[in-house]
C-alpha cells in the first residue's frame, strides 16, 4: 500500500517538526551565532567572517586539528582491523560465540566517567596494572609514563576507546558473517580456499556493507572525540591530547566565546560531513563494485 | 474528521495554557514563594552544610520556600548559560570569580551594593564579587591549599617539624630520601598542580600586587614569575621528584589516595581533602603554609577563593533572592558554611574556624602571612588551561628555558579587561 499527497504530509509531519525544532533551527542559530562576538548563547555584534580567519590561525585550533586527525586514522584503523580479526575468530568458534559477544558488548555499555577514571588508575605510575604486568615479564625500562608523556598520552586515549568500542564493531562484522549464505563458505573451502586466502576473495567482499557501516561510525565518532580528554587530561599534557572538541568546549563554556566555539563547532561539522560523505561514497561505489 | 482535528487543537491550547499558569513564577496570591537557587555545592559528595542552612532559611522566612538545585561543577556552566539566556535561570545562582565576571558583562547579575555585608568584605577578597565598584555577589569561600606533611614519615627520617623555608624544604626532602622514604608527591596528570605548586611558591616569592596589576599592564610573566620556576626547576632536576611520572598521577583520585595510604611524605593539595584525610590517614599530618622563602623567613599560604552567590538580575523573586544571600552571609550561618568546607573566612566580622590539623596555616593567615592566589585576579577566562600547557611541560622537561615557558604565558594569557 502506498500513502500519497496529504495524508503522507500529515504522517510526515510531526517527525518533520521535530527536526526542525531540535536540529535545523539550532543549526541555523549555530551558523548565524558564528558570525558574532557574543560572549553567550545569545546577543553579540556582527563581525563577519572574523571567527572563521582566526579559527585558520589560531594554533590551538591547529594543534588539536591535527591531534584529532592523527587519532582518527589510528582509532579507525585499528579498531576495525582487530574487529574483522575478533568476528572471524568468532564466526569459527559456534560454541563460544553467543557468550563472548554478550561480554564484548559490555565496554561499550560503561559510562565515559567510570571507564576514564578506571583507566586513570589501569595507567597509573603508582602500582597501576599495566606498569605491575610489565614489572613482572621484566620490561620495566619500557613503561612510559602513559598519559603523562606527550609522545604517548594521545595513543593511551585511543587505546582505551579501541577497548571500549571493539567489541561493538566486530559485532557489526559478526552479524555481516552469519548473513552470509554458508554454500557459498563450504564451496570455497571445498575449493581449497582457507585462512588469509578465503578471508581476501570471499569474506572481505561479502563483508563491504558491515564495512561501509562501521568506517562510518568510527570515523564520525573520532572527530567528535570528547568526554576522555575531557575528563582525563583535560588536554594535556602541553597540548598533546587537545582535540576539536574540546577546544569548542573550552571556549564555549570555560572561555565564555560562544560565537567563537559555535565558530569551531560550525567547522567541525562541516569537516565531519565531508569526510562522512566522502568516504560513504566511496564505500557504497566499492560495495557495489563487489557485488 | 476536520471537527476531530479543531478539537485536538483545542485541548492541547488548553493544556498548553494550563501548563503556562502553574509555571508563572512560583508565587501565588497568598505571598508564598518558591525561590529557586541553583549551586555546585550543596550536593553529591560536598554538601557544605548547606541543606540544612537551605531549612532554617524557611524557618526563618516560613513564607519563602528554597527550592535548590545541585548541578555538578563541571556541568555547572551548560546548565546556567543557556537558561540565563532563555530568561529561565535560577533566582539566586552559585558564583565564582570567572562566573561573576562573565555574566555580570551579560547583565545577568543584580547589584548587591547596598547590601550591609558588603562592608564586611575583606578588601583582598571583595574585588572578585566586585566589577566598576559595584558589588554583583558575596564571595564566600577563601580556600588555604598548602602542604599536606605526613609527621610519621617525617619522624622517621629524623625530620623534627615541618620545614618553614625553601632551604630546610629541600634538606628535608634530602634527608628522607637518605632514609629511604619516600618524598614529595606532585600528581600534575591534566596540570593543576604544577599551577598550584607555582602559585604556592609564588606567595612566597612574587610581590602580592602582581595578580592585581597584570591586567592593567604594569605585570607579567616573565621574569616576575623566574624564581618560581627556577625552584621548581631545583627540585626536578635535583632527583627529588620525577616530573614525568608526576605528569602520568591523577591527583584528585590517585594522588589523594596514595597520600592517604601513608605512601609520601608531602603533597600539595587544597584544605577540601582535610576531612578526607582525617577520616582515611592512619597517620599523623599536618597542613601547612609552603615553605617557598629564603633562609630565616616565615612561608606564606596561598588561598583559593570559591564559590559565592549572586542574584539574578531577570528573577522573578528579587527581594527573596536577596534575603537568601543575606542569610549566608550572617555570621552563624557563614560559620556553619566555612567549617564544613575548611574555608578562611571572607568576612571582617565571621571568625576562620579551628582547624585543628591546620592550625600552622590559621596561624599564619591571622598573621596576614598569606595571599589570595595571584592568578584568580586575571580575567581572561581559561588562565588555568594555558597554565596547565606550561606546568606539564615544564614537568617534563625542565631543563627547557625559564624564560621562554613564561614569555609563552605572558603571550596565550592576554590582558584582559
Amino acid at each position: 500500500m502506498q500513502i500519497r499527497g496529504r495524508s503522507a504530509m500529515v504522517l510526515i509531519a510531526p517527525a518533520a517538526l521535530i527536526f526542525a525544532v531540535f536540529v535545523i533551527y539550532p543549526l541555523i542559530r549555530g551558523v548565524q551565532l558564528s558570525f558574532t562576538d557574543a560572549i553567550g548563547p545569545s546577543g553579540g555584534n556582527f563581525v563577519g567572517l572574523k571567527n572563521y580567519l582566526h579559527a585558520l590561525s589560531d594554533p590551538t585550533v591547529l594543534h588539536a586539528l591535527g591531534n584529532t586527525i592523527v587519532y582518527t586514522i589510528v582509532v579507525v584503523v585499528v579498531q576495525n582491523g582487530l574487529a574483522l580479526l575478533v568476528a572471524f575468530w568468532l564466526f569459527k568458534l559456534e560454541r563460544v560465540r553467543n557468550f563472548v559477544r554478550a561480554g564484548l558488548l559490555l565496554p561499550a555499555m560503561m559510562a565515559f566517567v567510570a571507564v576514564g577514571y578506571l583507566w586513570s588508575y589501569m595507567y597509573s605510575p603508582l602500582g597501576g596494572p599495566i606498569d605491575e604486568v610489565m614489572d613482572a615479564l621484566g620490561l620495566h625500562a619500557l613503561e612510559p609514563i602513559w598519559l603523562g608523556d606527550p609522545h604517548t598520552a594521545l595513543m593511551s586515549i585511543a587505546a582505551i576507546y579501541i577497548w571500549m568500542f571493539l567489541g561493538y564493531t566486530a559485532t557489526i562484522y559478526l552479524a555481516n558473517y552469519m548473513a552470509i549464505d554458508p554454500a557459498l563458505i563450504e564451496a570455497a573451502n571445498l575449493d581449497g580456499a582457507a585462512g588469509w586466502r578465503r578471508f581476501w576473495s570471499i569474506d572481505w567482499r561479502l563483508l563491504a556493507p558491515s564495512f561501509t557501516i562501521n568506517i562510518t561510525l568510527s570515523v564520525i565518532g573520532s572527530l567528535r572525540v570528547f568526554d576522555l580528554p575531557f575528563i582525563m587530561t583535560q588536554g594535556a599534557p602541553e597540548d598533546a591530547t587537545q582535540t576539536l572538541s574540546l577546544v569548542i568546549y573550552n571556549n564555549s563554556f570555560a572561555n565564555y566565546q560562544f560565537a567563537y566555539g559555535t565558530t569551531l563547532a560550525v567547522l567541525l561539522l562541516i569537516l565531519t560531513i565531508v569526510v562522512g560523505v566522502t568516504q560513504a561514497t566511496l564505500l557504497r561505489r566499492r560495495e557495489a563494485d563487489l557485488a | 474528521m476536520r471537527n476531530k482535528l479543531i478539537l485536538a487543537a483545542a485541548a492541547v491550547s488548553a493544556v498548553a495554557l494550563a501548563l503556562a499558569g502553574c509555571s508563572s513564577g512560583g508565587g501565588s496570591s497568598d505571598g508564598k514563594v518558591t525561590l529557586t537557587v541553583v549551586g555546585f555545592e550543596g550536593g553529591g559528595t560536598e554538601l557544605a552544610d548547606i541543606p540544612q542552612i537551605n531549612a532554617d532559611f524557611h524557618k526563618k522566612y516560613p513564607n519563602i520556600t528554597v527550592d535548590y538545585k545541585y548541578v555538578a561543577n563541571g556541568e555547572y556552566d551548560q546548565y546556567n548559560n543557556t537558561r540565563l539566556a532563555a530568561g529561565t535561570a535560577a533566582d539566586v545562582l552559585m558564583t565564582n570569580a570567572t562566573r561573576v565576571q562573565q555574566w555580570q558583562k551579560q547583565g545577568y547579575l543584580a547589584d548587591l551594593s547596598d547590601q550591609s555585608w558588603v562592608k564586611q568584605l575583606i578588601p583582598n577578597v571583595a574585588p572578585f564579587g566586585a566589577i566598576g565598584g559595584k558589588t554583583y555577589a558575596f564571595t564566600q569561600q577563601n580556600i588555604p591549599i598548602g602542604l599536606y606533611a605526613n609527621l610519621d614519615i617525617l619522624k622517621k627520617a629524623g625530620i623534627a617539624q615541618v620545614p618553614q623555608t625553601w632551604p630546610d624544604f629541600l634538606d628535608a626532602l634530602q634527608k628522607l630520601k637518605a632514609a629511604g622514604q619516600p618524598g614529595l608527591l606532585l600528581a600534575d596528570q591534566g596540570g593543576w598542580t604544577s599551577e598550584q605548586l607555582s602559585l604556592a611558591l609564588a606567595a612566597n616569592l612574587v610581590d602580592d600586587k602582581w595578580g592585581q596589576g597584570y591586567d592593567e599592564g604594569k605585570t607579567n610573566w616573565n621574569p616576575s614569575f623566574a624564581p618560581v620556576f627556577d625552584h621548581i626547576k631545583q627540585l626536578l632536576t635535583s632527583g627529588d621528584v620525577d616530573g614525568k611520572l608526576m605528569n602520568g598521577i591523577e591527583p584528585f583520585n590517585t594522588g589523594n589516595a596514595d597520600f592517604a595510604a601513608g605512601k609520601w611524605a608531602f603533597t600539595i593539595m587544597g584544605a577540601w581533602e582535610l576531612q578526607n584525610f582525617q577520616q582515611n590517614a592512619k597517620f599523623d599530618f599536618s597542613l601547612n603554609p609552603f615553605p617557598g622563602g629564603d633562609a630565616g623567613s616565615s612561608p606564606y599560604g596561598v588561598t583559593f577563593v570559591g564559590s559565592g552567590w549572586g542574584v539574578n538580575a531577570a528573577g522573578q523573586h528579587t527581594d527573596a533572592a536577596k534575603k537568601y544571600v543575606a542569610f549566608m552571609a550572617d555570621p552563624a550561618n557563614d560559620s556553619r558554611y566555612l567549617a564544613a568546607e575548611n574555608s578562611f573566612t571572607t568576612l571582617k566580622n565571621v571568625p576562620s574556624p579551628t582547624m585543628s590539623k591546620a592550625s600552622a596555616y590559621v596561624d599564619a593567615f591571622n598573621a596576614g602571612h598569606s595571599q589570595v592566589s595571584p592568578i584568580e585576579y586575571l580575567h581572561f577566562p581559561t588562565y588555568e588551561q594555558e597554565f596547565w600547557k606550561v606546568g606539564t611541560s615544564l614537568f617534563n622537561d625542565p631543563s627547557q628555558s625559564t624564560s621562554t615557558l613564561l614569555k609563552q604565558l605572558d603571550q596565550t594569557i592576554p590582558k584582559t579587561k
